[in-house]
């Protein structure tokens, strides 16, 4: 079999966040419903490619939302724009 | 007229031999290697001096200090009789293998070949092996001849005519006839204690006393035959050797030169056209003795996984360095690819099925219409890089005999 085209599973989107004087996330816009959230239950920064014209500078958050959904969001810190998956 | 040929308590005059011990020594069988400590058949010295078959071996060296144990060699017993059917086969009969040194055969059509049954008993007895005490009878029922050959003598056959049977059976012990121990036991208590009472029983009486399971002992005692005589195939032997300059004691040793030969065994059956039905593994002990397994195979096969798996299992009954390793197989079997399948494959074609449809979705829709999902970088930090979508391969499926 010859090479075949792959791509990822899931790309970032952007989504609406509420979100506290911390930075943290307390609320989030998805499906035309707000949601809640009830758990916040990792969050990490990656900066990477910062050698390249399309430096990553994202600040994730593992979050639990009402009703139990696990999504994971960022914010683009250079930008300022959340995304999620 | 059915013919028996007896080599009487084989088992102990090939052990004595291999011993190099006179037959009027006084010795008995000893165990085989793992089997409980009991003595086998004693020599007529130690009979009398009563050691008995099944005495425990220290009690049976209790009742005679001076007994010498002789160690078994089955697979010498196996390698006679085995002489002695293809010597039968030779003579042009049809030998029925009984148990250790003991066959049948219906004389009928060779009477005609060798000048009436006096001819065929002298040629059989010319084919039997020197020095085993070999005896010769034959008489009109397989029982019959069995016993006739008991009461032959090495030098005199013994040929019981129809209308003797009734009369040369009828003084034998009762226990000469296929019964289980507890039936012998509970016709004594009933005072019959010879063939003759158990013949002198009516049908009914003999359903009584000896059960739907043993009422054919009444029919043998009669002078009639539970069954006819089932006359062996001839094997077609292949047989593959391996000796070893320094005897092996180690499992995992012993299984990989089994693994070696049961190849070669294989590969020989294959390059005939035939497969195995069955196999023989015999392990020549250090000092005396040996060990043998045989292994009937349920459908014949020429695989040596298959070989090795129902043959591994023997060696872990020996108990004592070996110093070379025998198989031999019976390859009269049929070409091993025309046997049945062993696994049920309906599960194979409906998947090859399910694939040819999803090469027909593909040819339609294109490669992105079937995508797999698989795992690409699990600990990554970013999350799109955890799993990627790859074609779905429909390329056809590869058999896994090839």
């Amino acid at each position: 079999m010859g090479a075949r085209p792959l791509r990822y599973l899931s790309s970032p989107r952007p989504v609406r966040v509420a979100a506290g004087p911390s930075g943290v996330p307390c609320a989030v816009i998805t499906d035309g419903r707000r949601r809640g959230v009830v758990d916040v239950r990792d969050e990490w920064l990656v900066q990477d490619r910062w050698w390249t014209d399309q430096p990553v500078d994202r600040h994730f958050f593992e979050l639990v939302l009402d009703p139990g959904r696990v999504m994971t969001v960022y914010r683009d810190t250079r930008t300022g724009e959340w995304f999620g998956y | 007229m059915i013919v028996c040929v007896l080599l009487p308590a084989l088992p102990l005059v090939v052990a004595l031999r291999q011993a190099r011990r006179p037959s009027d020594a006084v010795a008995a069988l000893g165990p085989l290697p793992g089997d409980p400590q009991l003595v086998g058949t004693p020599t007529d010295a130690a009979r009398s001096r009563g050691v008995v078959a099944g005495l425990r071996v220290g009690e049976a060296l209790a009742r005679c200090p001076q007994l010498e144990i002789v160690p078994p060699d089955p697979a010498a017993v196996a390698r006679q009789h085995e002489l002695m059917l293809v010597g039968l086969e030779r003579l042009g009969a049809a030998p029925e293998p009984g148990p250790d040194g003991v066959a049948f055969f219906d004389a009928r059509g060779l009477v005609r070949l060798y000048g009436g049954l006096g001819g065929v008993i002298t040629r059989t007895r010319a084919t039997l092996p020197v020095g085993l005490g070999g005896r010769v009878g034959a008489a009109p029922s397989r029982f019959g001849a069995l016993q006739a050959a008991h009461a032959a003598s090495a030098r005199a056959p013994r040929v019981v005519q129809p209308h003797e049977l009734e009369d040369f059976l009828a003084p034998l012990p009762v226990d000469r006839l296929p019964l289980e121990p507890r039936t012998v036991a509970g016709l004594d208590a009933l005072g019959i204690r010879t063939v003759g009472d158990v013949a002198a029983l009516s049908q009914r009486h003999a359903l009584e006393r000896l059960g739907f399971a043993e009422v054919r002992s009444w029919r043998v005692a009669r002078g009639g035959d539970d069954r006819a005589l089932r006359p062996r195939t001839p094997p077609d032997v292949l047989s593959a050797h391996l000796g070893f300059s320094d005897p092996i004691g180690s499992l995992p040793a012993l299984q990989s030169a089994l693994r070696l030969l049961l190849a070669d065994l294989a590969a020989s059956a294959r390059g005939r056209g035939t497969s195995l039905r069955s196999v023989t593994v015999r392990a020549l002990l250090d000092g005396d003795g040996s060990c043998s397994h045989a292994v009937t195979l349920r459908e014949a096969t020429c695989d040596p996984q298959r070989l090795a798996l129902a043959c591994l299992g023997g060696l872990e009954r020996i108990t004592a360095p070996v110093t070379a390793l025998v198989v031999s197989g019976d390859a009269s079997g049929p070409p091993s690819h025309g046997q049945l399948s062993v696994l049920d494959m309906r599960g194979d074609e409906r998947r090859s099925r399910v694939h040819a449809a999803l090469g027909q979705v593909r040819v339609r829709l294109g490669d992105e219409a079937l995508m797999r999902a698989v795992e690409l970088q699990p600990w990554s930090r970013l999350p799109e890089h955890r799993w990627a979508l790859v074609p779905f391969d429909t390329s056809p499926l590869r058999d896994p005999s090839a």
